[in-house]
């Protein structure tokens, strides 16, 4: 098993908000790639990172950028941008970060990767430059991920379809 | 006068993105004193109302969970119960006391969400809760144990933990067999520890003395504390069937406001929630809340929403107790959904969502499609009600800063626990001086 979890956040029927998830889900079927798709859920989240030794983290972004503009950030020294995805009535990603740091229980390393959004209306569906940008970030994990030891099986076609 | 006018100034709050979720508060003051506050909720549009008409009425539920991420159970239960009116059809006490359970899962994990993260830091002097969790780690730590026990419970049951799929109209897809639920027994038994523990500690908090005579209005019902079951009944001792909702509750448009606000017929606000429930429903609360609420001296209505944190903390002591009770006595039904057939009608109903009393009422033809809903959620109903708070709030500090007006209204705000208040700085606050 690779020792890196690959978590995705957002809400797959909010637009662009599913972007995360979409990377996710286009992962998930991986063999030895532990992947896994939640909402946002400060507690989830938090208990989720728990069980990580270490972790890469994906989620929509709305922070003024182009659409489909992709920034990686060491989560654990760098600050979040704030304006990343924040489901209802929970905190965003940035503080559920924050408290983990408190807690210390976060994975070491941890890795934001956010996808800049342009359309978080009600409904399903990716705009156009993010679905590009899912497709790149996948790929780009894909190859990173099988730098660290793990082996993508010749039949696998993570990149066909959408979550 | 325009935003370019010198005298009027313009805050740009930088609150948190948020893809549901925003409030605006405009507020003018002329001649030091409160001449407008207009509170601009932005909820989820309304047209999920639209968007059903034409839909099977099986779909309900499943359209309107998506509305809110936090209490979809509050609109599955709204939708099921008026659909099942609609149809003239009763599901077997396994499938109520199944429903039951699920609602406590969504209260805890609500209700320990509320408190914690978003109302504790305004008690404590803390910016936020991870200001809060620095000084105070082991209280923060409860209250997302308190989260995760919720959100398993509503997950064992519903199927996922945030947007449950297993309810349906006439019960259940698929029922739990009595040892799945057996499993989850000793994390809600530990919640209701945490619960307890919760409940005395947010006693002891400093409120600040505000009271005002509100009309409550929730259900009761004569065995339980209400969630899914029970008549309305407003403080005023009324009491009326759901059916007669719209007979009492108006709803108009404000024109600077994408909610529909609802007084009485008589043009009152109203108050739901927490507050409400209580006042209308003490005694029948669980007894490990009943003693919860005795050590916190709530013996009467209490009138002070600021309290609304220890009585949250009191129905969470209360869910876990249910929820223990239910687990223990647990038979699953006959059958997990009774067949329901359509005919032409109208049905309605409400429920006891974490932050008040939910209300939908639909009209199906003979075939089941839905010819109209209606959607009156408590964010919409409470509005009137924390406009009137605000008022008191401002009018007695109107050369206060607009920093401290914020602060001062988003903490107004956040006693009612509002579609709105997720982000630490969630007001758009703009303050007009004349």
């Amino acid at each position: 098993m690779n020792p890196t979890t690959v978590i995705g956040i957002g809400n797959p029927y909010r637009g662009d908000d599913g972007a995360g998830i979409a990377v996710a889900g286009r992962l998930k079927h991986e063999q030895g790639l532990r992947v896994l798709q939640l909402d946002g859920d400060t507690a989830s989240l938090l208990e989720a990172l728990q069980t990580c030794e270490r972790a890469i983290v994906i989620d929509a972004m709305c922070s003024g950028a182009m659409p489909g503009t992709v920034r990686r950030y060491n989560a654990l020294h760098e600050p979040l941008p704030t304006k990343t995805q924040a489901s209802t009535h929970g905190l965003g990603l940035a503080e559920a970060l924050a408290l983990g740091k408190v807690f210390n229980t976060l994975p070491d390393p941890l890795e934001f990767i956010g996808i800049e959004g342009s359309c978080f209306e009600h409904g399903a569906g990716l705009s156009p430059a993010v679905l590009d940008a899912v497709g790149t970030v996948t790929s780009d994990l894909l190859s990173r991920l099988l730098t660290q030891g793990f082996h993508r099986p010749e039949s696998a076609s993570p990149c066909t379809s959408t979550a | 006068m325009s935003e370019t006018d010198p005298r009027t100034r313009t805050i740009q709050v930088d609150y948190l993105a948020r893809v549901e979720g925003e409030g605006a508060m405009h507020l003018r003051i002329k001649d030091d004193s409160v001449e407008a506050i207009e509170l601009r909720i932005f909820e989820p549009p309304r047209y999920f109302e639209a968007l059903l008409v034409g839909r099977d009425f099986r779909e309900a539920p499943d359209i309107t969970a998506r509305i809110c991420g936090i209490c979809p159970v509050a609109y599955l239960m709204s939708a099921v119960h008026a659909m099942e009116a609609a149809c003239g059809v009763t599901p077997e006490p396994a499938v109520h006391q199944l429903r039951r359970l699920l609602y406590c899962g969504e209260w805890i994990e609500s209700h320990g969400l509320h408190i914690h993260m978003l109302h504790l830091p305004d008690f404590l002097g803390y910016h936020d809760a991870i200001e809060a969790a620095k000084d105070h780690p082991e209280v923060v730590r409860r209250g997302l144990r308190l989260k995760q026990a919720g959100n398993a419970l509503v997950e064992l049951i519903g199927g996922r933990e945030i947007h449950p799929i297993n309810v349906r109209v006439g019960g259940f897809y698929r029922a739990p067999k009595r040892d799945e639920l057996l499993v989850i027994r000793p994390r809600i038994e530990a919640a209701l520890q945490d619960a307890i523990e919760t409940a005395d500690f947010v006693a002891q908090l400093p409120f600040p003395e505000f009271e005002r005579a509100y009309l409550f209005v929730a259900l009761q019902h004569p065995d339980h504390y209400p969630m899914n079951l029970g008549q309305l009944a407003f403080s005023d001792g009324r009491t009326l069937a759901v059916e007669r909702f719209e007979d009492v509750l108006v709803e108009t448009h404000a024109p600077y406001s994408h909610a529909l606000q609802t007084r009485t017929r008589e043009g009152q606000a109203v108050h739901m929630g927490p507050l409400a429930r209580f006042a209308m429903n003490r005694d029948r609360l669980s007894p490990a809340a009943q003693a919860a609420a005795n050590r916190a001296g709530l013996t009467r209505v209490c009138h002070n929403p600021y309290a609304s944190i220890v009585i949250r903390a009191i129905e969470v002591v209360h869910a876990c107790e249910t929820a223990l009770q239910l687990i223990d006595g647990y038979q699953p039904p006959a059958q997990p959904a009774i067949d329901v057939s359509p005919r032409a009608g109208e049905g309605c109903a409400a429920t006891e969502a974490p932050r008040g009393l939910l209300y939908h009422h639909y009209r199906i033809d003979d075939a089941g499609r839905i010819e109209s809903a209606q959607i009156i959620p408590p964010t919409a109903v409470n509005q009137v009600t924390i406009e009137e708070d605000l008022y008191q709030h401002v009018a007695p500090q109107v050369h206060a800063s607009d920093e401290e007006l914020r602060n001062l209204c988003e903490r107004a705000i956040r006693n009612y626990d509002p579609c709105i208040s997720c982000a630490t700085h969630f007001l758009d606050l703009r303050v007009e001086r004349a």
